[in-house]
Parts: C-alpha cells; sequence; structure tokens
C-alpha cells in the first residue's frame, strides 16, 4: 500500500467525516428526524477528526497534547457513538455503564500521560474502545433482531463487531510490543488510516439504515394502527381475522368479541368531542390490561371494538365469555375522571365463535354484532353469547344435510 | 507539490466513496424499497463511475482498448445515468431518452476518435457529455422541486452538488482543450488534477446525500400524509382539520371571516346494515369523490368520525355557505351508490354557520352548524340548514 499518501487519506477521512456530521444535524434541525440521535452523531464525527491527526499540521504542539487529543477522542467518539445508537434504538438503558468505561478508560489515559508511559495510555483507551465497542454489537443485535431477519441484522452488527474486533487486535498489539519500539504520537500509516476511515464509513452506513428503518417502522405503526386510540384499525383487524382464521383450520381456535361503548353519543354531546376521546382511550387502557399479549385489540371505528381471543381448546366458549365478563366488570367499576367530574362508562359485549366453515372471518363477526344487539336490547352493559350449537344447527354442511 | 501517491489516493477513496454509495443505493431499493427504481439507477450510476475511475488509474497497465476507450464510454454512462435517476426520485419515470442520445453521441465519438498520441479531444468529448448531462440532471431536479413548491433556498441547496458537478466536468473540458497536458491524464500528478479530483470525491459525496435526502423527504412526506389524512377517503382527520380550523380562527380576528358546512350522510347506519361495512366505506369515499369539485383550492375538507364531514371556508360568508352547501346536497343526491348491481340512493344533511366575531373559540361555529344540520336531519333529511 505503499502508493497511498497518508496525509492525503487523513484529509480524505475528514472530508467524509465532517460531511456526515453535517447531514446528521440537518436531518435533526431540519426534517426532525432523530434529533438527539442525530446530534450525538455530530458530536461523535467532530471527535472523530480531532482525534484522528492529520500529518504534518499539528507539527509543532507539544507531544502530550497531541497524545492526549487522540485518546481522548477517540474514547468521546465512541461513547457518543453508543449513545447515539441507544437513542436510535429506543432503549430503556441508562447510560450509567457507557460513563464507567469511558471514565476508567479516561482515567487509565490521564495516568499513563502524567507518568509519562508512552504505552499505558494507549492500552488505557484500547481497552475501553474494545468494551464499547462490544457493549454497541449487544445494543444493535437487542434493538434489532426482534424485528429483522437475521441476515440485515448482521449486516448492520457487522461494523460494530470490526469496530471491536481492530480495538482487541490494537491491545494486542501494543501488548506484544516493548516501550522502545512506540514511537508516541507518530503518523498512523496509511493503512491504518485506510482502516480507520472503512470502518467510519460502514458505522455510519450501519447508523443511516438504522434510521430509514425506524423511519418505516413508524409508517407501518401509523398504517395499522388507530391515531386516537393506538389499537388496531379497522384494516389491520381484518387482516388478523383473516390469520386467525386460516389458523383455526389448523386447530387453534379463537373468540370474537365485539365491544360497543354505551351512550357514546350523549358523553360526545354532553361533554363535548375532547371527552368522548378520552372515554375511548380510557376504555383502551382498562380493557388492554385485561388482555393477554396474544389477544388483538382493535377499533372498528366509532365507539366500537373488537377483540380477538386465541383458545386453548378450540370451542372453549366458556373461556372467551370470562374474558368479555372481565372486561365489562374492568370498565364499569373502574370510572373515568374529566374535569373533576367521575364518568361511568358501560359497554355491551358480544361473543361468537367463528367456524371452520365460515367463508371468510366477516360471518363470525356478524354473529359476534348479532349479540351485541342482543345486549343492548337487554338494557346494556351485559355479554351475549351466541350459541355454538344453534350457529352449527342453522348451517348446512357441505352435502346439503343439516347437522345434528 | 502534487506527488503521484497524493492523486492515487484521492482516486481511491472516490473509488471507495462510489462503491460505498452503490451498496447504500441497493440496500434502499432492495430492503427498504424506497424509491426502487431510482435507487436501483443511483446504485448503477456509482457502480459505473467506480468502473470508470478503476480503469482510468489503470492506464499504461492494461490494454489500452480497456483503460481508454471503454474507461471513456463509462464515465459517460455514469453521468448518463445519474441524469436518468434524477427525474425517478419525484415521478418514478426515468429520465432516459435523453441520456441515452447523449450516451451514444459520445460513445460514437470516442469511437472514432484515435486513441494514440494527444488525448484531447477524446477528454473534451468525455467531459463536454458528462457536463452536458449533470446540467440536464440539475435543470431536472430544479423544475420538479419548484414544481412541488418547495422554497427556493432549500431547492438551490439541493440542486448545487448537481450544478457543481456540471461546472467541475465543464471546466475539466475547457482545460483540457487549452492545456493538455495538465489534465487529460488523471494519473498525472498536475496541480489541476488535485484540485480536480478533490473537487471530484467532495462532490460525488455531496451529490449522493442530497438525492438520498431527496427519497428520505418522500418517505417524511409519507408520514406527514398518514398523520393528517383520514385513510378511508383521503381527506383530512380530525386533528388536522381541527388545527385548520383553529388557524382561520385566527385570522378571523384580523378581518378575515370564515364559514363552516357540517355534513351528515342520511340513513348510513340502515346502509352498513343492510348491505355491510364494505357498502358504508364505498358510500363515504363516492360522496367525498362527488363533493370535491366544490371546494376551492383554499378550502379544508375534514372527516370527524363516521359519516360525519365537514368544510371550512375561509373568506366566505352564510350566503356563500349557502350556495356551496346546496350544490353539495344535489351532487350527492343526484349519484347513487351502485352496488353488486343495484342503486342506493345517496344523500345528506347540511348544517351551515358563519363565525362571528363574539365566538370565542374556532368550536363554537362549529356548534352552531351541528345544530343547523341536527335541524336538517330533524326536517326530513337531504336539505341545507343555517
Amino acid at each position: 500500500m505503499d502508493f497511498l499518501d497518508a496525509p492525503t487519506v487523513l484529509m480524505v477521512s475528514a472530508a467524509f467525516n465532517a460531511m456526515a456530521a453535517l447531514a446528521w444535524l440537518l436531518l435533526a434541525q431540519m426534517f426532525r428526524i432523530a434529533p438527539s440521535a442525530g446530534r450525538l452523531m455530530a458530536a461523535a464525527h467532530v471527535m472523530r477528526i480531532l482525534s484522528q491527526g492529520c500529518g504534518d499540521c499539528m507539527a509543532g504542539w507539544p507531544g502530550l497534547l497531541r497524545e492526549a487529543l487522540t485518546e481522548y477522542g477517540t474514547l468521546a467518539c465512541i461513547a457518543l457513538l453508543l449513545l447515539a445508537l441507544r437513542r436510535m434504538l429506543r432503549s430503556r438503558r441508562r447510560p450509567r455503564d457507557i460513563l464507567l468505561l469511558s471514565g476508567l478508560g479516561a482515567l487509565g489515559v490521564a495516568c499513563g500521560l502524567v507518568t509519562g508511559s508512552g504505552l499505558l495510555p494507549q492500552v488505557a483507551s484500547a481497552i475501553a474502545v474494545a468494551s464499547l465497542a462490544v457493549l454497541s454489537v449487544r445494543e444493535v443485535l437487542e434493538g434489532v433482531a426482534r424485528q429483522l431477519s437475521r441476515v440485515v441484522t448482521a449486516f448492520m452488527a457487522l461494523p460494530f463487531m470490526a469496530l471491536a474486533a481492530v480495538a482487541v487486535l490494537r491491545f494486542a498489539e501494543l501488548a506484544t510490543r516493548t516501550e522502545q519500539q512506540l514511537m508516541v504520537g507518530m503518523l498512523p500509516p496509511a493503512w491504518r488510516a485506510v482502516l480507520w476511515f472503512l470502518l467510519t464509513a460502514a458505522i455510519t452506513i450501519s447508523l443511516i439504515a438504522l434510521m430509514i428503518w425506524r423511519l418505516i417502522m413508524r409508517i407501518q405503526h401509523l398504517m395499522r394502527n388507530d391515531a386516537l386510540t393506538g389499537t388496531l384499525n379497522r384494516r389491520a383487524l381484518e387482516q388478523s381475522l383473516v390469520d386467525m382464521q386460516a389458523l383455526l383450520l389448523r386447530g387453534h381456535g379463537f373468540a370474537v368479541v365485539l365491544i360497543d361503548i354505551d351512550h357514546f353519543k350523549r358523553i360526545n354531546d354532553r361533554h363535548g368531542h375532547a371527552a368522548g376521546d378520552a372515554a375511548l382511550q380510557h376504555a383502551v387502557r382498562v380493557w388492554r390490561s385485561e388482555l393477554r399479549e396474544v389477544d388483538v385489540l382493535g377499533r372498528l371505528g366509532g365507539e366500537e371494538f373488537c377483540a380477538l381471543l386465541p383458545l386453548r381448546e378450540p370451542a372453549d366458549i366458556a373461556a372467551a365469555t370470562g374474558v368479555a365478563e372481565r372486561l365489562r366488570a374492568a370498565l364499569e367499576t373502574q370510572p373515568m375522571r374529566w374535569q373533576g367530574e367521575t364518568l361511568t362508562l358501560t359497554a355491551s359485549f358480544g361473543v361468537a365463535l367463528p367456524q371452520r366453515q365460515d367463508v371468510q372471518g366477516d360471518v363470525g363477526l356478524a354473529r359476534a354484532d348479532a349479540q351485541v344487539y342482543c345486549a343492548k336490547a337487554q338494557g346494556r352493559n351485559r355479554v351475549c353469547v351466541a350459541d355454538p350449537a344453534a350457529t352449527e344447527a342453522a348451517r348446512p354442511t357441505a352435502n346439503g344435510m343439516k347437522t345434528a | 507539490m502534487t506527488t503521484a501517491a497524493q492523486t492515487l489516493t484521492l482516486i481511491a477513496a472516490t473509488i471507495l466513496v462510489t462503491s460505498m454509495a452503490t451498496m447504500i443505493w441497493v440496500g434502499m431499493a432492495m430492503a427498504a424499497r424506497l424509491a426502487p427504481r431510482a435507487s436501483w439507477t443511483l446504485a448503477a450510476a456509482n457502480a459505473t463511475a467506480a468502473t470508470a475511475l478503476t480503469l482510468h488509474g489503470a492506464r499504461g497497465q492494461w490494454p489500452d482498448t480497456v483503460t481508454l476507450w471503454l474507461a471513456d464510454v463509462l464515465a459517460i454512462a455514469a453521468f448518463a445515468l445519474l441524469r436518468a435517476a434524477v427525474p425517478a426520485i419525484a415521478t418514478r419515470r426515468l429520465g432516459w431518452r435523453s441520456a441515452l442520445a447523449v450516451l451514444l453521441a459520445g460513445a460514437m465519438a470516442l469511437a472514432l476518435l484515435p486513441h494514440e498520441g494527444p488525448l484531447r479531444w477524446r477528454a473534451g468529448v468525455v467531459n463536454g457529455a458528462s457536463a452536458l448531462l449533470g446540467l440536464m440532471a440539475a435543470w431536472d431536479a430544479y423544475r420538479h422541486l419548484r414544481h412541488a413548491k418547495v422554497r427556493l433556498r432549500t431547492v438551490a441547496l439541493l440542486t448545487a452538488p448537481l450544478a457543481l458537478i456540471a461546472a467541475l466536468m465543464a471546466v475539466r473540458g475547457a482545460v483540457t482543450l487549452t492545456q493538455p497536458g495538465a489534465a487529460t491524464d488523471l494519473l498525472r500528478p498536475t496541480e489541476f488534477n488535485f484540485a480536480f479530483l478533490w473537487g471530484t470525491l467532495l462532490l460525488s459525496m455531496l451529490q449522493n446525500a442530497t438525492l438520498a435526502f431527496l427519497v428520505l423527504m418522500r418517505l417524511i412526506l409519507r408520514i406527514r400524509h398518514l398523520t393528517e389524512r383520514d385513510p378511508l377517503t383521503d381527506v383530512l382527520n380530525r386533528r388536522a382539520f381541527n388545527q385548520a380550523l383553529e388557524a382561520a380562527h385566527a385570522w378571523l380576528k384580523r378581518g378575515r371571516g370564515y364559514a363552516v358546512v357540517m355534513i351528515d350522510m342520511d340513513r348510513f347506519k340502515q346502509l352498513n346494515d343492510t348491505l355491510g361495512h364494505a357498502a358504508g366505506d364505498a358510500a363515504l369515499q363516492l360522496m367525498v369523490r362527488e363533493l370535491a369539485p366544490c371546494l376551492r383550492e383554499v378550502d379544508r375538507f375534514g372527516r370527524l368520525g363516521g359519516e360525519e364531514f365537514c368544510v371550512l371556508l375561509p373568506d366566505t360568508d352564510i350566503a356563500g355557505a349557502a350556495l356551496v352547501a346546496e350544490r353539495m346536497r344535489m351532487l350527492v343526491d343526484a349519484a347513487p351508490l351502485r352496488w353488486q348491481g343495484q342503486d342506493w340512493p345517496l344523500s345528506a344533511s347540511f348544517g351551515i354557520a358563519e363565525a362571528e366575531l363574539g365566538d370565542p373559540r374556532a368550536e363554537t361555529a362549529l356548534g352552531r352548524a351541528d345544530a343547523a344540520m341536527y335541524r336538517a336531519k330533524h326536517q326530513g333529511r337531504n336539505v341545507v340548514q343555517a
């Protein structure tokens, strides 16, 4: 690689980092995309420029200053990168471990600089960088793996793995060298500059990919979920119904619970649309705490909701009725507070079991809907259940005979 | 003093950057399915540029046909692909005709010109064609962005890299003709080559970044659309409509009045229960389609929920609103829903109200329109009430 010119590589790298920092800042300021992560990334890129050196532009500076800039800059860069990564992935982890690791590294570097040891600062920063890089690999794997395929996850984590590997290699290299061989603050050879440039670029690409992935997830969420209550919207719920109907054919039963909030129009007329919205949100909050993770809750429109409950036993309508009764009781006993007033909400529930012969999920939905009307007619705030035997009997089988 | 290692490093860095950009665009097209046509074309443009530069860098080591003719044609092809991709970002249509024409003309000229002795004319053809294609791309980007009503400053910012690339190639073309020694061969460590290579490197980064920005902007606009629009009928959702109403109300104190028309489809529940939810959805969509021609650019159309819609008419008094509402009523009445071979008559009840200076909030006028709409319902539906 002797045809490459190290100072030029460093300048190219500086230009790349400057441009990346600018891009993140622009995305954060102008379009409000990942604002906090973007600012952290911009700071990380600036730190990279400061820490990478530039050939002979700092030739006249004291060696101690140059060394401190290199080691602290590198540490700060990777710590900022990890913080940005956590923001980007919405990790709930506190930054305590990052502060601890980079603080220990910084302390080691300081000790080395004060004692005048050529080796210690580099060893300390290499260890800190390696451990921070390992943390970032874990972060990517945990944050992305659940939602993306293995190949994509591997591609996203690869640059961070390479960073960890390079840091470990550097540590090994330092450990096997003697003090005399080290020339502190020397110009890095061209290949080392190229390696770091490649790493920086790869990590930048990985983060851009993460950002785009987040935007796409946001779009998917907006398309699937009801904006007011956060439950599935009607289109997404109908899709779930189709999926579950397909599972029904393989012996996994489920129940449809249709819910209609009682006297909703009255709330809207008396207390205004804002109260109506709050009531819907309140009801969803109450029901959510009563439902399992596998249950699906969606809003069909207005004050009408639907819950799909996978059943352990294929035709266990009693279990589904129990859940519906629990939902009904929970809403009744947990009134909503609205501008100092206490409003008790109730709802009418219709429970039905979709049958294997139902051509579409809508049939089960219609049966549950009929039960909601029945509950309304019986005075509201109650659960009505479609009789499975009756629906079974009323349905002609394929050869025109009625089942018993 | 420029050394051979410096120019080679810069060429290598540009090859690296364009290869990386190729990967990013392929990723955009495959994994994220973002503007796939434009992304694939841009990936191809970057890959072609990287190949052309690699071949150029191997001059003297590999056969001349490859390093001269092919490298030159590929250089023009890279710009042609760039030129084709730019309109596709906004319109999904590639601008390939003009790009192909310039590419073919350039390739023909290069085939006719000798590749021995002074190479100034070959270099002139390559740089001239590239500058022309770059200019076309910049012009296209400018036109599309202006058409999309983007602010002039943003437009300038986004089209500048393409324009600068065109300028850089044009300057190089001029220099190859006037001082052939300094510029025909990129590998020669002249001051001009050094400056040109830095320009190429920075601009290729910048241009890829801005184009990626434009693609991202599509995503952002999509998100904005999804948060503001009702998914079924594509009119404003209640939150967005309320925002528009608040804005209009703020203008009221400065002397610009507004009126609201409340629209409620008649017997919607009956339709839903008889023909099913799908028919109900279709009826709402049909009504929105029918009402669209009554709206001016400044009017705002929103769905407040269920079968209830509202139109905000800025700079309109009650008489104007009554005219609009009456026309809307007739349009809805005249367009029945065709559902599974049968016609189902549609109609709607309308309540109109004009904002008054004393209204404390925007919702006050909305409340009056709502009350008027209820009166219309009680009068037997399919009427306008003030």
